[in-house]
Protein backbone atom coordinates (compact mmCIF):
# COMPACT_ATOMS: atom_id res chain seq x y z
CA UNK A 1 0.00 0.00 0.00
CA UNK A 2 1.34 3.37 -0.81
CA UNK A 3 1.04 6.59 1.36
CA UNK A 4 -0.43 9.55 -0.75
CA UNK A 5 2.63 11.88 0.26
CA UNK A 6 4.95 11.92 2.60
CA UNK A 7 4.15 10.88 5.93
CA UNK A 8 6.97 11.15 8.70
CA UNK A 9 6.21 9.84 12.36
CA UNK A 10 7.53 11.83 15.61
CA UNK A 11 8.61 9.13 18.30
CA UNK A 12 9.29 9.81 22.17
CA UNK A 13 12.66 8.19 23.83
CA UNK A 14 12.24 9.03 27.70
CA UNK A 15 14.91 7.54 30.33
CA UNK A 16 16.22 4.73 27.21
CA UNK A 17 12.86 3.70 26.54
CA UNK A 18 10.86 4.33 23.32
CA UNK A 19 7.13 5.53 24.48
CA UNK A 20 4.59 2.48 23.88
CA UNK A 21 2.52 4.86 22.17
CA UNK A 22 5.26 5.68 19.99
CA UNK A 23 5.64 2.23 19.24
CA UNK A 24 2.11 1.97 18.46
CA UNK A 25 2.19 4.93 16.15
CA UNK A 26 5.31 3.23 14.32
CA UNK A 27 3.44 0.46 13.65
CA UNK A 28 0.41 2.45 12.29
CA UNK A 29 3.07 4.64 10.34
CA UNK A 30 4.17 0.84 8.85
CA UNK A 31 0.72 -0.81 7.71
CA UNK A 32 -0.36 2.68 6.38
CA UNK A 33 2.25 3.24 3.99
CA UNK A 34 4.34 0.00 3.64
CA UNK A 35 7.37 0.95 5.54
CA UNK A 36 7.08 4.19 3.13
CA UNK A 37 8.40 7.10 5.88
CA UNK A 38 10.40 9.27 8.02
CA UNK A 39 10.92 8.33 11.79
CA UNK A 40 12.36 10.91 13.94
CA UNK A 41 13.03 9.89 17.29
CA UNK A 42 13.32 12.97 20.09
CA UNK A 43 14.72 12.41 23.14
CA UNK A 44 18.12 11.65 25.05
CA UNK A 45 19.70 8.30 23.55
CA UNK A 46 20.71 7.84 19.88
CA UNK A 47 21.66 3.85 20.55
CA UNK A 48 18.38 3.05 22.76
CA UNK A 49 15.83 5.41 20.58
CA UNK A 50 16.87 4.54 17.42
CA UNK A 51 17.09 0.44 18.15
CA UNK A 52 14.00 0.48 19.32
CA UNK A 53 12.47 2.59 16.67
CA UNK A 54 13.86 -0.15 14.15
CA UNK A 55 13.32 -3.06 16.33
CA UNK A 56 9.59 -1.87 16.09
CA UNK A 57 9.64 -1.36 12.53
CA UNK A 58 10.86 1.58 11.19
CA UNK A 59 13.20 1.67 8.30
CA UNK A 60 14.23 5.47 8.08
CA UNK A 61 15.44 6.47 11.30
CA UNK A 62 17.02 9.46 12.08
CA UNK A 63 17.23 10.96 15.51
CA UNK A 64 17.39 14.69 17.30
CA UNK A 65 19.05 14.60 20.97
CA UNK A 66 16.17 16.95 22.82
CA UNK A 67 17.43 16.27 26.31
CA UNK A 68 14.88 18.41 27.78
CA UNK A 69 11.99 16.94 25.61
CA UNK A 70 10.69 15.36 28.80
CA UNK A 71 10.95 18.72 30.15
CA UNK A 72 7.59 19.59 27.95
CA UNK A 73 8.86 23.06 26.54
CA UNK A 74 6.51 22.24 23.46
CA UNK A 75 7.45 25.51 21.93
CA UNK A 76 11.23 24.54 21.09
CA UNK A 77 10.38 20.93 19.99
CA UNK A 78 7.62 22.02 17.91
CA UNK A 79 10.07 24.77 15.75
CA UNK A 80 12.84 22.43 15.85
CA UNK A 81 10.04 19.86 14.18
CA UNK A 82 8.63 22.10 11.87
CA UNK A 83 12.19 22.82 10.77
CA UNK A 84 13.31 19.41 10.35
CA UNK A 85 10.19 18.42 9.01
CA UNK A 86 10.90 21.01 6.39
CA UNK A 87 7.96 21.20 3.89
CA UNK A 88 4.54 19.17 3.22
CA UNK A 89 3.73 16.38 5.26
CA UNK A 90 1.53 14.14 7.14
CA UNK A 91 3.10 13.89 10.24
CA UNK A 92 1.86 11.39 13.65
CA UNK A 93 2.89 11.17 17.22
CA UNK A 94 1.58 9.74 20.14
CA UNK A 95 -1.29 12.20 21.95
CA UNK A 96 1.14 12.05 25.05
CA UNK A 97 1.56 14.96 27.12
CA UNK A 98 4.39 16.26 24.75
CA UNK A 99 2.51 15.09 21.78
CA UNK A 100 -1.18 17.08 22.91
CA UNK A 101 1.17 20.00 23.42
CA UNK A 102 3.31 20.27 20.62
CA UNK A 103 0.82 19.17 18.06
CA UNK A 104 -1.36 21.92 17.46
CA UNK A 105 1.61 24.23 17.16
CA UNK A 106 3.73 22.29 14.71
CA UNK A 107 0.53 22.28 12.96
CA UNK A 108 0.13 25.76 12.56
CA UNK A 109 4.15 26.18 11.51
CA UNK A 110 3.36 23.50 8.92
CA UNK A 111 0.21 25.21 8.16
CA UNK A 112 -1.88 22.02 7.94
CA UNK A 113 -5.09 20.69 9.62
CA UNK A 114 -4.37 19.02 13.20
CA UNK A 115 -6.55 16.18 14.75
CA UNK A 116 -6.09 14.64 18.01
CA UNK A 117 -6.72 11.32 19.76
CA UNK A 118 -7.29 10.11 16.55
CA UNK A 119 -8.15 6.28 16.89
CA UNK A 120 -7.94 4.71 13.12
CA UNK A 121 -6.21 5.52 10.48
CA UNK A 122 -7.18 4.25 6.54
CA UNK A 123 -6.70 5.62 3.07
CA UNK A 124 -9.74 5.95 0.67
CA UNK A 125 -9.90 6.95 -2.97
CA UNK A 126 -6.16 8.10 -2.35
CA UNK A 127 -6.96 10.05 0.67
CA UNK A 128 -6.12 9.68 4.17
CA UNK A 129 -8.94 9.19 6.74
CA UNK A 130 -8.28 9.88 10.46
CA UNK A 131 -11.43 8.21 12.55
CA UNK A 132 -11.13 10.26 16.33
CA UNK A 133 -13.87 10.81 18.98
CA UNK A 134 -15.98 13.75 19.80
CA UNK A 135 -18.11 14.38 22.41
CA UNK A 136 -15.90 12.20 24.45
CA UNK A 137 -16.35 9.65 22.80
CA UNK A 138 -19.92 9.38 22.43
CA UNK A 139 -19.90 9.69 18.71
CA UNK A 140 -16.75 9.53 16.12
CA UNK A 141 -16.18 12.01 13.12
CA UNK A 142 -13.74 10.26 9.93
CA UNK A 143 -11.85 13.52 8.95
CA UNK A 144 -9.96 14.31 5.28
CA UNK A 145 -7.40 16.79 4.85
CA UNK A 146 -7.42 19.54 2.93
CA UNK A 147 -4.27 21.32 3.23
CA UNK A 148 -0.85 19.90 1.88
CA UNK A 149 0.01 18.86 5.39
CA UNK A 150 -1.41 17.49 8.97
CA UNK A 151 -0.79 16.98 12.56
CA UNK A 152 -2.79 14.03 13.84
CA UNK A 153 -2.00 12.30 17.47
CA UNK A 154 -2.80 8.79 17.66
CA UNK A 155 -4.44 7.70 20.88
CA UNK A 156 -2.42 5.47 23.04
CA UNK A 157 -3.61 1.65 22.75
CA UNK A 158 -6.26 2.69 19.80
CA UNK A 159 -3.40 1.15 17.58
CA UNK A 160 -1.93 -2.76 18.56
CA UNK A 161 2.20 -2.54 20.04
CA UNK A 162 3.99 -4.40 17.77
CA UNK A 163 6.30 -6.91 17.71
CA UNK A 164 10.13 -6.28 18.41
CA UNK A 165 12.21 -7.88 15.87
CA UNK A 166 15.14 -8.99 17.53
CA UNK A 167 18.57 -7.96 16.96
CA UNK A 168 16.93 -5.01 14.57
CA UNK A 169 19.88 -2.09 14.55
CA UNK A 170 19.28 0.97 12.29
CA UNK A 171 21.29 2.91 10.38
CA UNK A 172 20.43 6.10 12.78
CA UNK A 173 20.95 9.62 10.81
CA UNK A 174 21.40 12.16 13.85
CA UNK A 175 20.40 15.68 13.06
CA UNK A 176 21.66 18.71 14.63
CA UNK A 177 19.21 20.99 14.30
CA UNK A 178 19.51 24.30 15.80
CA UNK A 179 17.42 24.90 18.68
CA UNK A 180 15.98 28.30 18.61
CA UNK A 181 17.80 30.90 20.76
CA UNK A 182 14.83 33.35 21.34
CA UNK A 183 12.69 31.14 24.09
CA UNK A 184 9.98 32.85 25.56
CA UNK A 185 8.94 30.48 28.19
CA UNK A 186 11.18 28.56 30.26
CA UNK A 187 10.65 25.32 32.33
CA UNK A 188 11.85 26.42 35.81
CA UNK A 189 11.97 23.22 37.48
CA UNK A 190 10.44 19.78 37.68
CA UNK A 191 9.07 18.15 41.00
CA UNK A 192 9.69 14.23 40.66
CA UNK A 193 6.61 12.97 41.55
CA UNK A 194 7.07 10.35 44.49
CA UNK A 195 4.81 7.44 42.74
CA UNK A 196 3.70 4.54 45.06
CA UNK A 197 5.33 1.44 44.65
CA UNK A 198 4.73 -0.40 40.72
CA UNK A 199 2.56 2.84 39.73
CA UNK A 200 1.75 2.32 36.04
CA UNK A 201 0.99 5.24 34.18
CA UNK A 202 -3.04 5.02 33.23
CA UNK A 203 -2.99 6.27 29.45
CA UNK A 204 -0.69 3.46 28.31
CA UNK A 205 -1.43 0.73 31.16
CA UNK A 206 -2.84 -2.86 28.99
CA UNK A 207 -5.11 -3.16 32.05
CA UNK A 208 -6.32 -1.18 34.68
CA UNK A 209 -8.21 -2.08 37.82
CA UNK A 210 -10.49 1.52 38.89
CA UNK A 211 -12.80 2.07 41.66
CA UNK A 212 -15.58 4.29 42.70
CA UNK A 213 -17.88 5.49 45.71
CA UNK A 214 -18.29 1.64 46.12
CA UNK A 215 -14.36 1.76 47.15
CA UNK A 216 -15.99 3.07 50.92
CA UNK A 217 -12.95 5.22 51.58
CA UNK A 218 -9.13 5.85 50.78
CA UNK A 219 -8.38 2.68 52.48
CA UNK A 220 -10.87 1.17 50.35
CA UNK A 221 -8.86 0.94 47.61
CA UNK A 222 -6.10 -1.10 49.13
CA UNK A 223 -7.49 -4.47 47.23
CA UNK A 224 -7.38 -2.55 44.08
CA UNK A 225 -4.03 -1.58 44.81
CA UNK A 226 -3.15 -5.14 45.87
CA UNK A 227 -4.81 -6.44 42.23
CA UNK A 228 -3.01 -4.24 40.14
CA UNK A 229 0.14 -5.73 41.54
CA UNK A 230 -0.47 -9.08 40.50
CA UNK A 231 -1.49 -7.83 37.29
CA UNK A 232 1.07 -5.12 36.69
CA UNK A 233 -2.48 -2.97 36.22
CA UNK A 234 -2.89 0.90 36.23
CA UNK A 235 -5.08 2.25 39.56
CA UNK A 236 -8.19 4.62 38.07
CA UNK A 237 -10.85 6.27 39.72
CA UNK A 238 -14.46 7.95 39.02
CA UNK A 239 -14.99 11.87 39.54
CA UNK A 240 -17.39 10.49 42.67
CA UNK A 241 -14.29 9.27 44.52
CA UNK A 242 -12.29 11.71 43.48
CA UNK A 243 -14.44 14.46 44.91
CA UNK A 244 -14.98 12.42 47.85
CA UNK A 245 -11.18 12.68 48.36
CA UNK A 246 -10.77 8.69 48.44
CA UNK A 247 -7.71 9.46 45.83
CA UNK A 248 -5.43 11.90 44.12
CA UNK A 249 -7.36 13.23 40.89
CA UNK A 250 -4.34 11.89 39.14
CA UNK A 251 -6.37 8.80 38.74
CA UNK A 252 -9.37 10.20 37.60
CA UNK A 253 -10.85 8.51 34.40
CA UNK A 254 -13.34 10.23 32.64
CA UNK A 255 -14.63 13.05 30.44
CA UNK A 256 -12.83 15.44 32.92
CA UNK A 257 -10.11 13.15 33.45
CA UNK A 258 -7.75 10.71 31.77
CA UNK A 259 -8.90 9.15 28.65
CA UNK A 260 -8.29 5.17 28.79
CA UNK A 261 -8.25 2.32 26.11
CA UNK A 262 -6.64 -0.53 27.62
CA UNK A 263 -7.14 -3.89 26.83
CA UNK A 264 -8.68 -4.76 30.26
CA UNK A 265 -10.76 -2.30 32.29
CA UNK A 266 -12.02 -4.14 35.65
CA UNK A 267 -14.43 -1.29 36.98
CA UNK A 268 -14.80 -2.21 40.96
CA UNK A 269 -17.94 -0.05 43.02
CA UNK A 270 -18.35 2.51 39.97
CA UNK A 271 -22.06 2.61 38.72
CA UNK A 272 -21.13 4.22 34.96
CA UNK A 273 -21.98 7.54 34.97
CA UNK A 274 -21.88 8.82 31.84
CA UNK A 275 -18.74 11.54 32.38
CA UNK A 276 -16.62 8.26 33.83
CA UNK A 277 -18.16 6.16 30.13
CA UNK A 278 -16.26 8.75 27.96
CA UNK A 279 -13.47 8.04 29.03
CA UNK A 280 -13.42 4.02 28.94
CA UNK A 281 -15.98 3.22 26.70
CA UNK A 282 -13.13 2.24 24.31
CA UNK A 283 -11.57 -0.36 26.72
CA UNK A 284 -11.53 -3.69 24.40
CA UNK A 285 -12.76 -5.60 27.44
CA UNK A 286 -14.50 -4.21 30.35
CA UNK A 287 -15.91 -6.08 33.82
CA UNK A 288 -17.71 -4.93 36.24
CA UNK A 289 -18.27 -5.67 39.93
CA UNK A 290 -21.08 -4.08 41.34
CA UNK A 291 -23.60 -4.94 44.22
CA UNK A 292 -26.02 -2.98 42.43
CA UNK A 293 -27.30 -4.95 39.21
CA UNK A 294 -29.35 -2.38 37.96
CA UNK A 295 -25.89 0.19 37.47
CA UNK A 296 -25.49 1.61 33.96
CA UNK A 297 -22.17 0.49 33.80
CA UNK A 298 -23.16 -3.17 33.30
CA UNK A 299 -24.69 -2.36 30.02
CA UNK A 300 -21.41 -1.21 28.70
CA UNK A 301 -19.48 -4.05 29.84
CA UNK A 302 -18.67 -7.54 28.58
CA UNK A 303 -18.51 -9.64 31.84
CA UNK A 304 -20.40 -8.65 35.16
CA UNK A 305 -20.37 -9.65 38.72
CA UNK A 306 -22.95 -8.55 41.12
CA UNK A 307 -21.39 -8.47 44.37
CA UNK A 308 -19.07 -6.59 47.11
CA UNK A 309 -16.06 -5.65 45.50
CA UNK A 310 -14.51 -6.05 49.45
CA UNK A 311 -15.39 -9.69 48.97
CA UNK A 312 -14.64 -10.14 45.20
CA UNK A 313 -11.17 -8.66 44.42
CA UNK A 314 -9.20 -10.28 47.63
CA UNK A 315 -10.80 -13.74 45.88
CA UNK A 316 -9.56 -12.02 42.40
CA UNK A 317 -5.99 -11.37 43.24
CA UNK A 318 -5.69 -14.64 45.05
CA UNK A 319 -6.91 -16.86 42.22
CA UNK A 320 -4.65 -14.51 39.52
CA UNK A 321 -1.71 -15.35 41.57
CA UNK A 322 -2.45 -18.89 41.30
CA UNK A 323 -3.27 -19.19 37.62
CA UNK A 324 -0.48 -17.00 37.17
CA UNK A 325 2.17 -18.95 38.87
CA UNK A 326 2.99 -15.82 40.93
CA UNK A 327 2.00 -17.14 44.53
CA UNK B 1 1.11 46.48 37.06
CA UNK B 2 -2.35 45.02 35.81
CA UNK B 3 -2.72 43.03 33.57
CA UNK B 4 -5.90 43.38 30.77
CA UNK B 5 -6.85 39.51 30.50
CA UNK B 6 -8.75 38.52 27.56
CA UNK B 7 -10.78 34.71 28.10
CA UNK B 8 -11.46 32.71 25.07
CA UNK B 9 -15.33 31.05 25.61
CA UNK B 10 -16.69 28.38 23.44
CA UNK B 11 -20.59 27.09 23.79
CA UNK B 12 -20.73 23.25 23.94
CA UNK B 13 -23.41 21.09 25.12
CA UNK B 14 -23.05 19.93 28.65
CA UNK B 15 -21.05 16.83 29.50
CA UNK B 16 -24.30 14.92 30.24
CA UNK B 17 -26.04 15.85 26.88
CA UNK B 18 -27.12 12.06 25.11
CA UNK B 19 -25.44 12.64 21.88
CA UNK B 20 -27.82 10.86 18.62
CA UNK B 21 -27.09 12.23 14.43
CA UNK B 22 -29.42 14.28 14.24
CA UNK B 23 -31.68 15.15 10.71
CA UNK B 24 -28.40 17.56 9.60
CA UNK B 25 -26.26 14.47 9.70
CA UNK B 26 -24.19 16.05 12.70
CA UNK B 27 -24.38 14.54 16.04
CA UNK B 28 -26.15 16.57 18.69
CA UNK B 29 -28.89 16.83 21.58
CA UNK B 30 -31.89 18.94 20.66
CA UNK B 31 -33.12 19.00 24.59
CA UNK B 32 -30.04 19.77 26.18
CA UNK B 33 -29.30 23.76 27.19
CA UNK B 34 -25.63 24.61 26.09
CA UNK B 35 -23.43 25.71 28.57
CA UNK B 36 -19.77 27.51 28.28
CA UNK B 37 -17.24 25.04 27.76
CA UNK B 38 -16.40 23.72 31.31
CA UNK B 39 -12.28 24.31 30.62
CA UNK B 40 -12.99 27.77 29.30
CA UNK B 41 -15.27 28.17 32.23
CA UNK B 42 -11.87 27.60 34.45
CA UNK B 43 -10.29 29.99 32.52
CA UNK B 44 -12.86 33.20 33.74
CA UNK B 45 -13.08 32.08 36.68
CA UNK B 46 -8.95 32.12 37.10
CA UNK B 47 -9.49 35.28 35.60
CA UNK B 48 -12.31 37.26 37.62
CA UNK B 49 -9.78 35.98 40.72
CA UNK B 50 -7.25 37.87 39.61
CA UNK B 51 -9.18 41.11 38.87
CA UNK B 52 -10.64 40.64 42.78
CA UNK B 53 -7.30 40.33 43.75
CA UNK B 54 -5.97 43.52 42.52
CA UNK B 55 -3.81 41.75 39.68
CA UNK B 56 -5.80 42.90 36.78
CA UNK B 57 -7.42 45.67 36.19
CA UNK B 58 -9.94 44.41 32.94
CA UNK B 59 -11.58 40.95 31.69
CA UNK B 60 -13.08 40.81 28.71
CA UNK B 61 -14.53 37.57 26.75
CA UNK B 62 -13.88 36.64 23.23
CA UNK B 63 -15.82 33.98 21.55
CA UNK B 64 -16.04 32.68 17.72
CA UNK B 65 -20.05 31.73 17.41
CA UNK B 66 -23.51 33.04 16.56
CA UNK B 67 -25.88 35.10 18.22
CA UNK B 68 -27.43 31.77 19.48
CA UNK B 69 -24.08 32.13 22.02
CA UNK B 70 -25.45 35.28 23.76
CA UNK B 71 -27.21 34.11 26.55
CA UNK B 72 -23.96 31.76 27.35
CA UNK B 73 -22.05 34.71 26.90
CA UNK B 74 -24.00 36.33 29.50
CA UNK B 75 -23.35 33.95 31.93
CA UNK B 76 -20.04 34.21 31.50
CA UNK B 77 -20.34 37.78 32.40
CA UNK B 78 -22.06 37.29 34.92
CA UNK B 79 -19.15 35.38 36.59
CA UNK B 80 -17.17 38.56 36.46
CA UNK B 81 -16.16 39.49 33.12
CA UNK B 82 -16.46 42.81 32.26
CA UNK B 83 -17.42 42.92 28.56
CA UNK B 84 -17.64 40.98 25.61
CA UNK B 85 -16.71 40.49 21.95
CA UNK B 86 -18.38 38.01 19.52
CA UNK B 87 -16.97 37.58 16.15
CA UNK B 88 -20.20 36.35 14.55
CA UNK B 89 -19.49 33.55 11.68
CA UNK B 90 -23.33 33.36 10.51
CA UNK B 91 -24.09 30.39 8.96
CA UNK B 92 -20.76 30.17 7.63
CA UNK B 93 -18.58 26.38 8.15
CA UNK B 94 -15.00 27.10 9.88
CA UNK B 95 -12.80 24.90 11.29
CA UNK B 96 -10.80 24.87 14.46
CA UNK B 97 -7.55 26.37 12.50
CA UNK B 98 -10.02 29.22 11.04
CA UNK B 99 -11.21 30.39 14.61
CA UNK B 100 -7.73 30.07 15.80
CA UNK B 101 -6.87 32.67 12.76
CA UNK B 102 -9.84 34.66 13.63
CA UNK B 103 -9.02 34.93 17.54
CA UNK B 104 -5.34 36.10 16.49
CA UNK B 105 -6.64 38.64 14.39
CA UNK B 106 -9.25 40.16 16.75
CA UNK B 107 -6.28 39.86 19.45
CA UNK B 108 -3.63 41.92 17.80
CA UNK B 109 -6.42 44.60 17.44
CA UNK B 110 -7.49 44.62 21.09
CA UNK B 111 -5.07 45.39 23.91
CA UNK B 112 -4.21 42.18 26.31
CA UNK B 113 -1.13 40.97 28.46
CA UNK B 114 -2.57 37.34 29.72
CA UNK B 115 -4.70 34.84 27.30
CA UNK B 116 -7.19 32.41 29.62
CA UNK B 117 -8.55 29.96 27.80
CA UNK B 118 -9.75 26.04 28.05
CA UNK B 119 -7.07 23.58 27.26
CA UNK B 120 -9.72 22.01 24.96
CA UNK B 121 -13.08 22.33 24.55
CA UNK B 122 -15.51 18.98 24.99
CA UNK B 123 -16.97 18.42 21.42
CA UNK B 124 -14.69 18.03 19.64
CA UNK B 125 -12.07 17.41 22.06
CA UNK B 126 -8.97 18.71 19.77
CA UNK B 127 -7.22 20.98 22.16
CA UNK B 128 -6.41 22.93 18.74
CA UNK B 129 -6.58 26.45 19.55
CA UNK B 130 -4.71 27.58 22.06
CA UNK B 131 -1.58 25.81 20.48
CA UNK B 132 -2.33 27.87 17.51
CA UNK B 133 -3.17 30.94 18.79
CA UNK B 134 0.06 30.92 20.55
CA UNK B 135 2.30 30.12 16.85
CA UNK B 136 0.36 32.86 15.25
CA UNK B 137 1.16 35.20 17.23
CA UNK B 138 4.04 34.07 18.46
CA UNK B 139 3.45 34.49 22.04
CA UNK B 140 4.43 31.55 24.68
CA UNK B 141 1.58 29.04 25.60
CA UNK B 142 1.30 27.86 29.01
CA UNK B 143 -0.41 24.68 28.24
CA UNK B 144 -2.38 22.72 30.52
CA UNK B 145 -2.37 25.03 34.09
CA UNK B 146 -3.30 23.45 37.21
CA UNK B 147 -2.06 26.44 39.27
CA UNK B 148 -1.45 30.13 37.66
CA UNK B 149 0.37 32.40 39.35
CA UNK B 150 1.15 36.40 38.82
CA UNK B 151 3.64 37.99 39.45
CA UNK B 152 3.85 41.80 37.67
CA UNK B 153 4.32 40.87 34.58
CA UNK B 154 5.60 37.59 34.86
CA UNK B 155 3.21 34.04 35.07
CA UNK B 156 4.26 30.83 36.47
CA UNK B 157 2.22 27.98 35.89
CA UNK B 158 2.14 24.47 37.43
CA UNK B 159 1.52 21.69 35.59
CA UNK B 160 1.36 18.14 35.59
CA UNK B 161 3.04 16.04 32.71
CA UNK B 162 4.00 12.49 32.46
CA UNK B 163 2.99 12.18 36.41
CA UNK B 164 5.61 14.87 37.14
CA UNK B 165 4.97 18.25 38.34
CA UNK B 166 6.63 21.14 36.06
CA UNK B 167 6.63 24.76 36.89
CA UNK B 168 7.11 26.42 33.70
CA UNK B 169 7.04 30.06 33.49
CA UNK B 170 6.87 33.31 30.89
CA UNK B 171 6.82 37.01 30.51
CA UNK B 172 3.17 38.84 29.07
CA UNK B 173 2.12 38.27 26.96
CA UNK B 174 0.83 34.87 27.14
CA UNK B 175 -1.95 32.81 26.45
CA UNK B 176 -2.34 30.19 29.66
CA UNK B 177 -4.65 26.98 29.09
CA UNK B 178 -6.72 25.94 31.86
CA UNK B 179 -6.94 22.36 32.89
CA UNK B 180 -9.81 21.09 35.22
CA UNK B 181 -7.73 21.45 38.29
CA UNK B 182 -7.13 24.86 38.31
CA UNK B 183 -10.44 26.17 40.59
CA UNK B 184 -14.07 25.69 41.42
CA UNK B 185 -15.69 28.18 39.17
CA UNK B 186 -18.59 29.94 40.63
CA UNK B 187 -22.04 30.40 40.74
CA UNK B 188 -23.08 33.80 39.33
CA UNK B 189 -25.56 35.63 41.97
CA UNK B 190 -28.50 36.94 40.89
CA UNK B 191 -27.42 40.87 41.33
CA UNK B 192 -24.80 39.79 39.21
CA UNK B 193 -26.61 37.85 36.87
CA UNK B 194 -28.88 41.35 36.40
CA UNK B 195 -25.94 43.36 36.24
CA UNK B 196 -24.23 41.53 33.46
CA UNK B 197 -27.66 42.15 31.24
CA UNK B 198 -26.01 46.09 30.81
CA UNK B 199 -22.65 44.96 29.97
CA UNK B 200 -21.58 45.30 26.33
CA UNK B 201 -21.31 43.01 23.88
CA UNK B 202 -19.34 44.08 20.83
CA UNK B 203 -20.04 42.31 17.10
CA UNK B 204 -17.48 41.82 15.12
CA UNK B 205 -17.89 40.38 11.33
CA UNK B 206 -16.10 37.38 10.51
CA UNK B 207 -15.06 38.36 7.38
CA UNK B 208 -13.43 41.63 9.25
CA UNK B 209 -10.82 38.90 11.21
CA UNK B 210 -10.74 36.16 8.98
CA UNK B 211 -9.10 37.05 4.88
CA UNK B 212 -8.02 34.31 3.09
CA UNK B 213 -7.29 31.20 5.91
CA UNK B 214 -8.42 27.96 4.43
CA UNK B 215 -10.01 25.27 5.56
CA UNK B 216 -7.68 22.32 6.72
CA UNK B 217 -9.61 19.79 7.57
CA UNK B 218 -13.53 18.58 6.88
CA UNK B 219 -15.65 15.90 8.61
CA UNK B 220 -16.77 13.67 6.12
CA UNK B 221 -18.79 11.40 8.35
CA UNK B 222 -20.21 11.42 11.62
CA UNK B 223 -21.52 8.35 13.38
CA UNK B 224 -22.10 6.58 16.59
CA UNK B 225 -19.61 4.09 18.33
CA UNK B 226 -20.86 0.38 17.56
CA UNK B 227 -23.40 -0.96 20.25
CA UNK B 228 -21.99 -3.10 22.95
CA UNK B 229 -23.47 -6.98 23.02
CA UNK B 230 -25.20 -8.17 26.06
CA UNK B 231 -22.82 -8.61 28.84
CA UNK B 232 -22.16 -11.86 30.34
CA UNK B 233 -22.74 -12.24 34.43
CA UNK B 234 -21.00 -14.09 36.07
CA UNK B 235 -23.62 -16.46 38.33
CA UNK B 236 -22.83 -18.13 41.81
CA UNK B 237 -21.15 -17.41 45.31
CA UNK B 238 -18.74 -14.22 45.40
CA UNK B 239 -15.53 -16.90 44.83
CA UNK B 240 -17.24 -18.97 42.31
CA UNK B 241 -18.17 -15.89 40.27
CA UNK B 242 -15.22 -14.44 41.09
CA UNK B 243 -12.57 -17.85 39.66
CA UNK B 244 -15.11 -18.42 36.57
CA UNK B 245 -13.94 -14.69 35.67
CA UNK B 246 -10.19 -15.44 36.12
CA UNK B 247 -10.83 -18.47 34.29
CA UNK B 248 -12.51 -16.46 31.11
CA UNK B 249 -10.17 -13.17 31.16
CA UNK B 250 -7.14 -16.15 31.48
CA UNK B 251 -8.29 -19.27 29.01
CA UNK B 252 -10.92 -17.85 26.94
CA UNK B 253 -10.49 -14.14 25.86
CA UNK B 254 -6.24 -14.36 26.59
CA UNK B 255 -6.46 -11.13 27.94
CA UNK B 256 -4.31 -11.50 31.42
CA UNK B 257 -1.01 -13.96 30.86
Amino acid sequence: MAFPGKLVVIAEEVSGEVRKGSLQTIHAANELSGGDFRCIVIGESKEHGGDQAAAAGAKNVEFIALPNASDHNAESVAKVLSDTIGGDAVVLMSHSDLGADVGPRLAAHLNGAYMSEVTGLTVEDGKPIFKRPIYAGKALERVEILSNSAVATLRPNAFPTPEMASGASAQVVELTPNTPADLKSIVKDIVKKATEDGDVELTEADIIVSGGMGVGGSEGYKPLRELCKVLGAALGASRAAVHADYIDPDHQVGQTGKTVSPGLYIACGISGAIQHQAGMRTSKCIVAINTDPGAPIFQLAHFGIVGDLHEVVPILTEEFKKVLGKS
Amino acid sequence: MSLKIVCLLKQTLPTEAKISILDTGKPGDARSKPIINPYDEFGIEEAVKLKEAGKASEVTLLSVGTDKWLETIRRGLAMGADQAVLIDVGSEEIDQSQVAEALANQLQKMEYDLVLCGKLAVDTGLGEVPGRVAARLGIPLLHVAAKVDVEGNKVTVERVADGNIVHVEAECPVIVSADKSLNKPRFASLPNIMKAKKKPIDTVALADVLSGAAQTRRTVKYELPPERGPVRMLEGENDAAARKLVDVLVNEEKIVH
